[in-house]
């Protein structure tokens, strides 16, 4: 049975309408960001997918309460729909837990506590499932484990931030406050506070809350950038592009102090990586396939090749260890290079003898790329 | 005669209200995207039709967002005196705030559009007739707040005559995409028609509803539009580029290129040595102090010079009329050059085959 609406419920409802709109927008944009990067399978870029998955329960879970208190009268029916709110409520920290639990963070945080928390958020979904949502005993045993989860989740906000560099710093700031502001909503409407307070200015309180932080959440995740696994610059130390058919370093990089122990370094690492290839093709029968990666003592060279034909340009990233950032990394550097010296690379032939100068402004694109 | 009650009320109310709201917050996110373009640009090389658009979008969520007031939450009956009114009510008052709001916004995209436009015979023609009809509109405002809605109607009717013009203009520079905007803005009116109280009249409160809806698909269709598409004023800007030059700081010039064969010009190492010293000049004569990343605009009748002086290279186009889309250009193939050839540049050596590449660039930029 449907309820009509005084004009404050329907000022109300308007204002979850709001919110509604702006947090599906968002859980659209964090899928939307994480599907334009998802083929590099960097494992943080997962917080984008989590992400929008919280927000997706997040705020079904807010509009479905909303919805239970402004028009549904039947006990029944409002008992069901309020079991379906707080188990999607519960189920979006969940996606938070998820992220926290990934293998990387281990760095920082204890993530054994995220895996123990995630089967804990199971209690208070058996909890509300069993026991009518009006009882003091069901909103006690939400609000202490919700509250467990969230000092664990605003310890690893930290440690987080302060982990990051550059742009991901600002825009993970962003996308927490925004994140903590939302979880903080949450609490205004709960029924049980409501019984003490003036429901009415504590919904319109919450909802201006949760807006504010849809808001700032959006601000953050606009051009998010791809998220690198923690401590990743450490591993790089060095870049080459080649011109493999003229067996010529274009441009050189070193990340690290390292020191090469030939002055003829490049040169020699040109024409010794065409020579391998050409070697390893023919041993293995693999011609017009290319070689990715060779692994040599402590380092590992991570090649890719250029997609301008006829031109034949590798490049070659020495890192320490084989991560996927590295790898993306090294894509993201051919794109810009091939982006940026377009007009240059199709006449390259002419300019023999001049790549140092004529490709060393690419040191600025790479500063950029790295900070 | 209006044989409908305010507040809206019965079954189609909730329904209708719901709608509507969508209409306005999807026109208040789609007003900000637009400001948002509008202040991400570089100061100098900002479009005012970016706020332009704003505005008209703005106006007509803010007007929806009264009527939604006056429609649904305050009653219509008159009241007599009504707060400084001889009589009204206050569903009126809302109305009226809402005309006047859109009234308003309109008369500054008008401002927006034809700073860069010339319709009828002068400029700023359509923004003097609607800023006179604004004002007509606040006096009656304050003497009869009842009778604001027919001065809407000569507003609009007035406003269409010069929507039918810029549209005519505006449909006859596009090429594919003119079905989104021919598409939008039939679904934008027709969605409008269906929503005015002599459709409501006859059709009922239906007809609002699907009037809404359609409203709501032309807003994305005409915003997505809009988005996509390069300045009205300077949708040919490429037939107004006569010639580009770069010149270092030396005053030699490193690369020219002459796009339009009617251009008589000078010898390219004049033209760079004149440039040098204007900019000389320019740099005393400014009183900011701001030598580089600065771009300097010199007009004469039916030519344009624009300078750009970048750190190490300046870039001189001209062109036929002046216009702010080439300047932003300018700029990036001026940027774009320094980063490319920085090494080189630092230490030339007077060969100027190695800027041979900068022709393709050039070409890719600003050519037809």
């Amino acid at each position: 049975m449907l309820l009509q609406l005084n004009t404050i419920q329907e000022i109300e409802l308007l204002f979850y309408l709001t919110a509604t709109i702006l947090g599906i927008q968002l859980a659209i944009f964090f899928f939307y960001r994480y599907y334009k990067i998802r083929d590099e399978r960097l494992p943080l870029n997962m917080i984008l997918l989590l992400f929008g998955v919280f927000y997706l329960f997040f705020i079904f879970s807010d509009f479905i309460l909303a919805i239970n208190r402004l028009f549904i009268l039947d006990p029944i029916l409002t008992e069901i729909i309020y079991k379906f709110g707080y188990v999607s409520m519960l189920l979006s920290t969940i996606s938070l837990l998820f992220f926290i639990s990934i293998k990387e963070f281990s760095k920082i945080i204890n993530t054994k506590i995220a895996k123990c928390l995630i089967i804990i958020n199971v209690i208070p979904i058996i909890v509300v499932i069993l026991l009518p949502s009006s009882e003091l005993f069901t909103f006690l045993i939400v609000t202490i484990i919700i509250s467990a989860i969230l000092i664990y989740f605003l310890i690893f906000q930290i440690k987080l931030i302060k982990t990051s560099k550059g742009i991901i710093k600002n825009r993970l700031l962003l996308i927490f406050i925004g994140t903590d502001l939302n979880i903080i909503s949450l609490f205004f409407v709960l029924e049980i506070i409501a019984e003490f307070y003036p429901l009415n200015i504590l919904i319109f309180m919450g909802i201006s809350l949760l807006m504010a932080g849809l808001i700032i959440v959006l601000l953050g995740v606009n051009s998010f950038p791809a998220f690198y696994e923690l401590k990743w610059k450490e591993n790089l130390l060095r870049l080459l592009i080649i011109d493999q058919k003229n067996h010529a370093s274009l441009y050189s990089y070193d990340f690290s102090e390292l020191k090469s122990k030939h002055e003829d370094y490049k040169r020699l690492f040109s024409g010794g990586i065409t020579g391998i290839d050409s070697i390893l093709s023919a041993i293995t029968k693999t011609e017009g396939e290319k070689m990715n990666k060779i692994k040599q003592a402590d380092s590992l060279i991570l090649l890719e090749y250029g997609t301008r034909v006829p031109l034949q340009i590798a490049y070659a990233l020495i890192v320490k260890e084989d991560l996927d950032s590295n790898r993306f990394f090294l894509k993201t550097i051919k794109n810009q290079f091939e982006a940026f010296y377009k007009e240059i690379l199709s006449e390259v032939d002419s300019f023999i003898g001049s790549e140092e100068q004529l490709f060393g402004s690419f040191d600025l694109i790479i500063k950029g790329l790295l900070y | 005669m209006l044989f409908l009650e305010f507040p809206i009320s019965g079954d189609i109310r909730l329904p209708l209200l719901i709608m509507e709201w969508i209409l306005i917050i999807t026109g208040f996110e789609i007003c900000l995207i637009f400001l948002v373009r509008f202040f991400k640009q570089e100061k100098t090389l900002r479009n005012l039709q970016d706020v332009g658009y704003f505005s008209i979008i703005f106006g007509f969520s803010l007007m929806s967002f009264f009527y939604i007031i006056g429609n649904y939450f305050v009653p219509d009956d008159i009241v007599s005196p009504f707060l400084i009114w001889r009589s009204g009510s206050a569903r009126a008052l809302f109305l009226s705030l809402g005309y006047f709001s859109m009234t308003f916004f309109t008369v500054i995209f008008l401002l927006c559009i034809e700073k860069y436009c010339v319709f009828l015979f002068k400029r700023y023609v359509f923004t003097t007739i609607f800023s006179i009809c604004a004002i007509l509109f606040l006096i009656v405002f304050f003497i009869d707040i009842r009778m604001t809605q027919p001065i809407q109607y000569i507003f609009w009717i007035s406003f269409s005559s010069f929507f039918v013009i810029y549209l005519i203009d505006f449909i006859k520079k596009l090429g594919k995409n003119r079905i989104f905007l021919i598409s939008g803005v039939f679904l934008m009116i027709f969605g409008f028609l269906l929503t005015i109280d002599v459709a409501i009249v006859i059709f009922g409160l239906e007809s609002r509803m699907i009037g809404v809806i359609i409203m709501l698909f032309s807003v994305v269709i005409l915003s997505y539009f809009f988005l996509t598409l390069p300045p009205f004023s300077e949708f040919d800007w490429q037939d107004k580029i006569e010639a580009l030059f770069l010149v270092n700081n030396a005053g030699i010039c490193l690369y020219y290129n002459v796009f339009s064969e009617r251009k008589d010009l000078m010898d390219e190492n004049l033209i760079s040595a004149a440039i040098t010293s204007i900019n000389i000049m320019l740099r005393e004569l400014s009183e900011t102090g701001e030598e580089r990343n600065a771009i300097s605009v010199l007009q004469k009748k039916g030519e344009n010079v624009i300078i750009y002086q970048g750190q190490l290279v300046s870039g001189i186009l001209y062109t036929s009329e002046e216009l702010n889309f080439p300047k932003v250009l300018l700029k990036d193939y001026v940027d774009k050059f320094e980063t490319l050839y920085h090494n080189i540049l630092i230490k030339w050596d007077g060969v100027s085959d190695i800027f041979k590449p900068a022709e393709i660039m050039a070409n890719d930029l600003f050519r037809k």
